[in-house]
């Protein structure tokens, strides 16, 4: 056994297998940084040239390009705003509020650190669980992954931002707006208006982007030159970040845990595990006030969850021949594609290639953080540039990842109307990541309720796994219900007064008529598909109803917030928020009428040329260059790119195509 | 038939071509080359699906012997039971041979049972491969079987299958336990992976697998004596009749199932129901097609490049095993399948009708 270990390493330190790992690493950490695109992209890329290959040698590829997308995702999400890949949406919270204290450096450090030791952690699971980790995953039954769901949801509770009510409503929306699509139990469609797009709902990353994206891109445009506050990058730079990390080294552990623990159990996915290990940063911390704000805690719990993840999806691939991802699922085809059979019995059949995995998993770890750190501090230097010259190449980025998500031009859509939505959420103090949890969560809870009762009734609640994942549900309740939430004093003339309600209550009166219609929407359907919207759409209804009380007594309370109350006259920016959602809009129509490259072209250069005051020529060669970018991608990874007016009349050659 | 190819011919195909103002030149499949062309192919589902894994699997082979070695572009196009993608072929494709369709058993489904959504005309597709494949079921021993012929004994027993929905590829299973005469209690908003996982955990106790799927996995179940197998779906012989499934011809198929449960051989419209049913999600499981409408030149070019590949014995060797050892049906021969894996007769059609809205609850017009 160990001496099989050490053998699988010996082998992965020959020439030809470290380089296999180095590419495989080195392609995982572009395709990470790139919002959009994922390991998936980059393993289909891949799949073509692994035929016939040795598995010693394709496997530490793949491996290496699964293992460090959620390292290098970490750079937009801190750097901009913009999670790289789904699974770095918490990073952001506290990740990207560092980056605007000129802090991106220490973030970034902190991250690349907490991924690494999370990664390696993940890698060491790995190889113990293989082992025994059988009788644990079958342990986890339809009743147990329903509580699964449930402790995950009770994780909103440290989110709701500066009022409860208002983070629970949130909830509650989320939870409705990802009923979208055919239920679970009829597959009859719930709020798609009849259109094919919403037959799915709408795609994880386009929400994502929506939420935290835009209403970012936006805020900078409008109130900062750039998106650091600071005019140099503060002393505090990755090296502490790094000494942060060591010193946080329980959470580290704890959050990896639950990384390996989400990653391997049926019923959750990757994209939940940031979010469950940023809350349980948040309830195990004494002091909470700086969360939110640049707590260096609400960087390493995410970060070291999400590396270890891979290790934990790895063991249902592996042992079971399940994927524990989608990225998973494609490894797994991939696997087979080679001759290797994953599944009972995996040990026993292909113990070297186990172990070469296991070693793989580990060592790009190292590289990809390494290579992270190293650039660390010099890409944080992006946080200084004035955003004007950024903003175009961002908003051209977020729609391009956004296309990714299914290639329909109802992309770009979804993403510029739920873009608008998240910058009032933003606005108006209605926590987004309150949102998204329930969106996340929304299908699995559905699902598992009713697969939990149809299979065993009611008695699944005398299971002792379900007994114990209740238990920890009650303690995070209560934790969740004793916090105290940071918020500032309320005051007569602050962002929580009662000036200027009209706007704020035309929010809420959309969210009651988005209630109201779920209703309406889902009466007609059986009993099965419609007891989950509505039971959500009443519960939210309710709350709905005493935030409107709240709302209705003329003093200030937290249930009034707008951010726009927040400066004084004098400090007030020269633009409004709509000006800059005109010009998101503004590149839609670009792609409209051109199709997506030409349409960038021309948005790229007149925005440069119009915002940010370059000269004409420097606009052009700004744009070519990302348009340049765009098409090698497109070549390389086989991307498709919306069409426009003009591709509908003439047949262009590519990459105008 | 070669023809020689002199330039003074080509130029007058070429002049004709012109001339005439038509748009293809009359050209034989010798002449059809796809030389520095890129073939985009539109795989309806996620990366890393069977018809993902199938057509990545068969791209390297068809880039070698499609004339001119051209260079095969996967595209995945997923959602909506392959409906988005299958439609976006139908708006897009050219019929130059450069445009390809991945087709599977959900998307002939989709087409079958969705109409109000479906704005594609697959049965007017031109089929170059046809790759069929078989699913074998299998059920827990706590419900005291030990091999096939216990099968009876489900009888009167509750049997519980987990799946995704009843109008899917699931289809195929979910019949023959109704026409077996099983009481089953159906879990839905499942994918195949966590369903196989829930029986072993005994939270299912009936299950059936995609033929790779169960030589890969659930075949160790039963080794370890955690699961039977109790019949396969059979395939459909040249004659048109069930037969039993080429990887496990020691198992009987569905219509064995029904006469050693009912004594008597299957007949009547659910079973020709089912029959049509078996030839969409069983015979028509993965496929490849061209846009209607693709000159025949280019549709030979296309079905020679695919029986080379078939003969390859690279491909028996690497890719095979993504068509385990069934028959594939090579261009027109795979017309008659789809005709009627698309076609009911009009007393099977409403015996399906019935069969979903009395025990599934669903209207399909």
């Amino acid at each position: 056994m160990a001496g099989d270990l050490l053998q699988a390493l010996l082998t992965l330190f020959s020439v030809q297998h470290l380089i296999a790992l180095v590419g495989g690493t080195l392609l995982g950490l572009v395709v990470g940084i790139l919002p959009g695109l994922g390991g998936i992209a980059a393993l289909s890329l891949l799949l073509p040239f692994i035929y016939g290959g040795d598995p010693t040698v394709v496997l530490p590829m793949m491996i290496g390009l699964l293992a460090v997308t959620n390292t290098s995702d970490t750079f937009p999400a801190v750097l901009v705003g913009i999670p790289g890949t789904s699974s770095a949406q918490a990073t952001i919270l506290d990740g990207h509020a560092l980056a605007k204290k000129g802090e991106a450096a220490r973030a970034l450090g902190a991250a690349f650190s907490a991924s690494l030791l999370g990664g390696l952690f993940g890698a060491l699971v790995l190889t113990l669980a293989i082992q025994f980790a059988r009788p644990l995953i079958l342990g986890v039954g339809f009743g147990e992954q329903l509580m699964l769901v449930v402790l995950a949801l009770t994780m909103v509770g440290m989110l709701t931002g500066a009022s409860a009510i208002k983070g629970l409503i949130m909830c509650g929306m989320g939870l409705l707006f990802g009923s979208m699509g055919a239920a679970p139990a009829t597959a009859e469609e719930r709020l798609t208006f009849d259109t094919i797009y919403l037959a799915d709902g709408v795609p994880l990353v386009v929400v994502g982007l929506a939420m935290f994206a835009i209403p970012e891109m936006v805020e900078v445009l409008r109130k900062r030159v750039a998106i650091s506050s600071m005019p140099e990058l503060g002393s505090a730079g990755v090296l502490r970040g790094f000494r942060e990390t060591l010193s946080h080294k329980w959470l580290v552990v704890r959050c990896s845990s639950l990384g390996v623990i989400i990653g391997a159990l049926p019923g959750l996915g990757g994209s939940v595990t940031n979010w469950v290990a940023y809350g349980h940063a948040v309830q195990t911390a004494r002091d909470r006030s700086g969360f939110g704000r640049g707590d260096i805690r609400g960087v390493i719990g995410p970060e070291a969850s999400n590396n270890a993840d891979n290790g934990g999806a790895l063991i249902p691939t592996l042992m079971f021949g399940i994927p524990g991802s989608a990225s998973m699922a494609l490894f797994l085809g991939a696997l087979i594609l080679i001759g290797i059979e994953p599944g009972i019995g995996m040990m026993e059949r292909h113990l070297d290639l186990t172990f070469i995995i296991m070693w793989s998993l580990a060592i790009a770890n190292v590289i990809g953080a390494g290579i992270c750190l190293f650039l660390a501090r010099p890409i944080a230097r992006l946080t200084l540039v004035p955003f004007v010259l950024l903003a175009p190449f961002m908003i051209v980025i977020v729609f391009f990842a956004a296309f990714q998500a299914t290639r329909a031009w109802e992309d770009l859509i979804a993403l510029f109307v739920l873009g608008l939505l998240g910058m009032y959420m933003k606005r108006f103090g209605w926590s987004r990541p309150a949102f998204l949890i329930g969106f996340v969560l929304s299908m699995q809870l559905d699902a598992s309720v009713y697969q939990s009762i149809q299979v065993y009734g009611w008695t699944f609640l005398e299971r002792g796994g379900v007994l114990t994942i209740l238990a920890l549900i009650a303690v995070s309740v209560v934790v969740a219900a004793r916090m105290k939430p940071h918020r500032e004093a309320l005051t007569a003339e602050g962002a929580h007064a009662p000036v200027n309600k009209t706007p704020q209550a035309i929010f809420m009166g959309l969210l009651i008529v988005a209630c109201l219609y779920t209703i309406y929407d889902a009466w007609h359907l059986d009993f099965l598909a419609k007891v989950f919207p509505i039971s959500a759409a009443v519960i939210t209804l309710a709350l709905l109803a005493a935030a409107v009380a709240h709302f209705c007594r003329h003093r200030p309370n937290y249930v009034f917030f707008d951010s726009e109350r927040e400066w004084t006259a004098s400090e007030k920016p020269a633009y409004s928020d709509l000006h800059f959602q005109g010009w998101i809009l503004g590149l839609l129509a670009a792609i409209g009428v051109f199709g997506f490259i030409l349409g960038v072209f021309v948005y790229i250069t007149v925005f440069l040329r119009l915002k940010a005051g370059t000269r004409w020529h420097w606009a052009i060669v700004g744009a070519l260059g990302a348009v340049g970018v765009f098409c090698l991608f497109g070549y390389f990874l086989a991307l498709s790119y919306p069409r426009g007016l003009l591709q509908g009349m003439f047949n262009l050659p590519w990459p105008l195509d | 038939m070669k023809l020689q190819i002199t330039a003074k011919r080509v130029l007058m195909v070429g002049a004709i071509a012109f001339s005439t103002g038509a748009a293809v030149p009359a050209l034989s499949a010798d002449q059809v080359s796809f030389a520095g062309k890129r073939i985009d192919v539109i795989v309806p589902f996620a990366p890393g699906g069977g018809s993902d894994v199938y057509m990545r699997a068969l791209a390297p082979f068809l880039e070698k012997h499609l004339p001119g070695k051209p260079t095969i572009i996967v595209r995945n196009v997923p959602g909506s039971r392959s409906i988005p993608g299958a439609n976006q072929f139908q708006e897009r494709a050219k019929p130059e041979g450069t445009d390809v369709m991945v087709v599977s058993a959900t998307t002939v489904a989709s087409f079958v049972f969705d109409r109000k959504k479906v704005k594609f005309e697959m049965d007017k597709w031109e089929p170059v491969l046809l790759s069929p494949q078989g699913a074998i079921s299998y059920a827990s021993p706590s419900l005291g079987i030990k091999s096939w012929k216990d099968l009876p004994k489900l009888k009167g027993q509750q049997l519980v299958f987990g799946g995704q929905s009843a109008a899917s590829g699931e289809l195929r299973f979910i019949m023959t336990l109704h026409l077996l005469g099983f009481k089953t209690n159906h879990v839905w908003g499942l994918n195949r992976g966590p369903v196989r996982l829930a029986f072993e955990r005994g939270e299912f106790n009936v299950n059936y697998d995609s033929t790779p799927g169960y030589m890969g996995g659930a075949i160790k179940l039963v080794q370890a004596g955690k699961a039977v197998p109790i019949f396969s779906a059979g395939v459909i012989n040249e004659k048109g009749e069930l037969a039993r499934d080429p990887n496990v011809p020691d198992l009987p198929h569905f219509g064995e199932a029904y006469e050693l449960v009912h004594g008597k051989k299957p007949s009547g419209p659910g079973y020709d129901a089912w029959l049509s049913v078996s030839k969409m999600n069983t015979m028509m499981n993965k496929g490849i097609f061209l846009p209607a409408g693709t000159p025949k030149p280019v549709l030979d070019a296309w079905r020679k490049a695919i029986g080379d590949m078939l003969k390859d014995p690279e491909f028996d060797k690497t890719a095979g095993k993504v068509i385990e050892g069934y028959p594939q049906f090579i261009g027109e021969a795979a017309k008659p399948i789809i005709k009627d894996a698309t076609s009911f007769s009009p007393e099977s059609w409403s015996w399906l009708k019935n069969y979903f809205k009395t025990e599934h609850n669903v209207t399909i017009e």
